[in-house]
């Protein structure tokens, strides 16, 4: 799953949230598709459930990022 | 005479000399990283965007802010101050100001008076120094938007900031920006616990950062206009800078080199604090009590020392203040003298048409330097 941020200062929130919690991730760049957002997202096959819970605990809130498959 | 021996006693303007680690990490990034953040997804953009982000953190945490997002950086406190001005203020808005504005933020809101946006007022002194509500009453208006107040005068060195006014303030439904350019580095902060809402920086001064870098702090999401329009790194297919903070206030490519020794600077201050005041409490009571015993210098400000910033701004009595200064530059020793880029802090201390020498510590001055320069005023005031 993408994690596309409309901001990249949240990306590496959202990047200091996973690596805080041992999540398994990467930063690559945005899909060409979704140009319209930052350079960079996240990228992580850990389960989108846990990782928008951890998300949503840090202050990182749903409207500042969309899912992608 | 070699540049090691001059003795710099004007760190209120720029602090002359850095903690080395702040120098290694300005080194670092230019050598090593290069890049600047957001503008592109190759291995260093990222690097310099994770590099911003920790830089954000830093400071949101410094000063007690709530998010990364709510940290903007700008040039200097100066565009950060005309960036939340012209952006917040709207027609018809009254604001407070204290009598010790810096220029950087008068001359933003006596423009914005000239163009007839707002109105303001100058609240006396005596309302941060004896915390008289009833004597601020008085200026409140209906249209009353926001105070200003300056963290500590950067020609005394008074620090005006309190708590209690502020939470008057907010009692009042009156926002206040704090403007910390003078002290951020010496009076700890809570944007939150001080009821503070909107409070710039600048990294140069006592924050031992580099020029150019400084910034602005909110507690809530910044909503207002940009001062400038250009490239965000986000959304480069709109036409203006989208609505995306912290991005949308920081269009064009950033100073990078220099938030990164900020970051460094503000650590080494969160570790050394306690130390540095510690000194610098020293110096500037040697300093002021040498002034104090020249008959013919009259010192503006210094009566509880704990209220002071290590500024002191005096004259000698029948000496042009600038004719000080030229005489203390012909030994090695550089004060300031004049207005300081404050004319309401003159206008409020009486030195309007004559200004001031200003002597500015800092932890990495030493008694003998202190000694030196009291030698020479002695010489000057014939004191």
């Amino acid at each position: 799953m993408y994690y596309l941020f409309y901001s990249t200062n949240n990306v590496f929130k959202g990047e200091e949230i996973l690596k805080d919690n041992n999540i398994d991730y990467k930063i690559v760049p945005t899909p060409v598709k979704d140009s319209v957002y930052c350079g960079v997202c996240l990228w992580s096959d850990v389960s989108v459930e846990i990782i928008k819970d951890l998300f949503n605990i840090n202050q990182l809130e749903d409207n500042s990022y969309e899912i992608l498959t | 005479m070699h540049l090691n021996e001059i003795i710099y006693l004007d760190n209120a303007a720029t602090t002359r000399k850095k903690p080395k680690v702040v120098y290694d990490a300005f080194d670092y990034y230019i050598k090593e990283i290069g890049a600047s953040p957001g503008r592109g997804s190759h291995l260093l953009s990222v690097l310099a965007s994770r590099y911003l982000y920790q830089a954000r953190k830093t400071v949101s945490r410094y000063f007690g802010c709530t998010s990364t997002n709510n940290v903007v950086f700008t040039k200097n406190a100066t565009e950060a101050a005309n960036l939340f001005l012209r952006g917040y203020l709207k027609k018809g808005d009254h604001v407070l100001l204290s009598p010790m504005e810096h220029n950087a933020i008068f001359r933003p809101i006596h423009s914005l008076k000239k163009e007839g946006r707002i109105d303001y007022d100058i609240i006396p002194l005596e309302v941060f120094r004896d915390l008289k509500t009833d004597v601020l009453d008085m200026y409140v208006k209906e249209s009353t938007k926001l105070c200003i107040i300056t963290l500590a005068s950067n020609i005394t060195g008074e620090i005006l900031l309190s708590s209690e006014i502020n939470k008057y303030l907010k009692s009042r439904d009156i926002k206040v920006l704090l403007d910390t350019a003078q002290g951020a580095g010496r009076v700890k902060l809570s944007m939150v616990n001080d009821n503070i809402d909107y409070l710039i920086f600048t990294a140069h001064k006592d924050l031992y950062g580099m020029p150019g870098i400084g910034g602005l702090c909110s507690l809530e999401k910044l909503d207002i206009e940009p001062l400038l329009q250009g490239g965000t790194g986000v959304h480069s297919e709109e036409f203006i800078n989208p609505d995306i903070v912290p991005e949308k206030y920081e269009a064009g490519t950033i100073n990078m080199p220099s938030i990164w020794s900020l970051k460094t600077g503000i650590e080494y201050i969160e570790e050394n604090m306690e130390e540095i005041i510690e000194k610098e409490r020293k110096l500037y009571t040697i300093c002021l009590e040498g002034l104090k015993k020249l008959k013919n210098v009259i010192i503006y400000g210094g009566e509880k020392i704990d209220k002071y910033l290590s500024i002191i701004s005096f004259n000698i009595d029948g000496v042009d203040c600038q004719e000080v200064s030229r005489q203390l530059s012909e030994n090695n020793i550089c004060v300031r003298s004049g207005h300081h880029c404050n004319i309401l802090g003159h206008i409020n201390i009486g030195t309007k048409d004559i200004g001031t020498v200003r002597v500015s510590l800092d932890y990495h001055n030493s008694i003998q330097e202190l000694e030196k320069f009291i030698d020479i005023i002695k010489k000057i005031s014939k004191g």
